[in-house]
């Protein structure tokens, strides 16, 4: 059997499994019952014209067309599995306050490291001393934002606000990456491929904060009680 | 036929004259183009869900006979958009046609 053969739905629940594959768990929720409901109505149609239940089954599945193609079209209106988890991540990491704060500290001694270590006479492209400054500016803007968002005792209505602060995060540490190309003493390629990796993760951020804005109920329940949210690990330090 | 890109628009007019739940909103597309717009059922529910995503709509669960349906009903930033896609449609689909019926 060839590994390329096209897979085909033979019932409902196959149907479901790949055209959900790979969504957070709300969206699959959501779309299962949906679809359940929607093939039930269409089955009974069929049955109420006089077709058999395999008839009627078969006929239901079919109208519901190609799962691959409702699968991609679903992973552009709900979040998937791995989108889910990075906001999580965020969220998670936010409560945490004082590992948040350390973080925070972290960011802000790797930016004075860099800068130190890589004076600005060494650069050989004098347009990247703005480029640092910028990312200096920028790293120091996070970094409040990011306090100011971990205060408050739960951060469950800013996981735009946080998945933007670390796509900013991203980008200011590939500017930072950017800059250290310049220098006369160091490779350039490990320096482009890391600040490359880093404006990737930026617009994944940038991309996945507009797409909460949309999904908002692949994260928060329909009683805005955060039915699918990962639980705290410990209580939030007041 | 293909249609793609005026799904949201069917289906914000679909839903222009009340709630509706997304079975009945498919029968209906279809049997009001009288078969011609015949869309897998499948891709009709992305196209809810992102409507809804954009706010355009809204959607609550009822029992009904037994079952558990989802109706979608038209919000107030909707029915801006649904007057605003409508125009746009209109347009296009008259142009296209004067440049058909021209080459007959």
């Amino acid at each position: 059997m060839s590994i390329f053969r096209k897979r085909r739905a033979q019932n409902l629940d196959e149907w479901l499994e790949i055209a959900t594959e790979g969504l957070a768990p709300a969206a699959k929720e959501r779309i299962w019952a949906d679809i359940a409901s929607h093939y039930d109505e269409a089955v009974a149609g069929h049955l109420d014209n006089a077709l058999p239940m395999s008839a009627a089954q078969t006929g239901a599945l079919a109208e519901l067309g190609d799962a691959k193609i409702a699968a991609r079209r679903f992973r552009r209106a709900h979040l998937t599995k791995y989108e889910f988890q990075q906001v999580a991540k965020l969220l998670k990491s936010a409560r945490r306050y004082g590992r948040y704060g350390l973080a925070q500290a972290g960011d802000l001694a790797f930016c004075w490291f860099f800068c130190s270590v890589n004076p600005a006479a060494e650069l050989l492209v004098p347009g990247f001393h703005i480029l640092r400054n910028v990312a200096i500016a920028l790293i120091i803007v996070c970094s409040i934002t990011d306090f100011v968002l971990a205060r408050r005792k739960s951060a469950d209505p800013f996981p735009r606000m946080l998945v933007l602060m670390q796509s900013l995060r991203c980008l200011t540490f590939g500017m930072l990456m950017l800059t250290g190309i310049s220098l006369q003493e160091l490779h350039v390629m490990p320096f482009l491929m890391t600040s490359l990796v880093l404006f990737g993760y930026s617009l994944f951020y940038f991309g996945l904060r507009n797409k909460l804005g949309k999904v908002a109920e692949d994260w928060v329940g329909e009683a805005g009680q955060g039915r699918h949210e990962i639980p705290p690990d410990k209580p939030v330090a007041s | 036929m293909n249609f793609k890109g005026s799904l949201a628009t069917l289906i914000l007019q679909n839903l222009s004259r009340g709630p509706n739940h997304g079975y009945r909103i498919a029968q209906e597309i279809k049997t009001q183009s009288k078969g011609v717009l015949d869309f897998k059922e499948g891709t009709l529910y992305p196209a809810l869900h992102g409507l809804e995503g954009k706010g355009l709509i809204s959607s609550a669960t009822r029992e009904e006979n037994g079952r558990t349906r989802r109706y979608y009903r038209l919000t107030e930033k909707g029915k801006k958009a649904l007057v605003r896609e409508r125009e746009e449609l209109l347009q296009f689909s008259g142009a296209i046609s004067l440049i058909l019926r021209e080459a007959r």
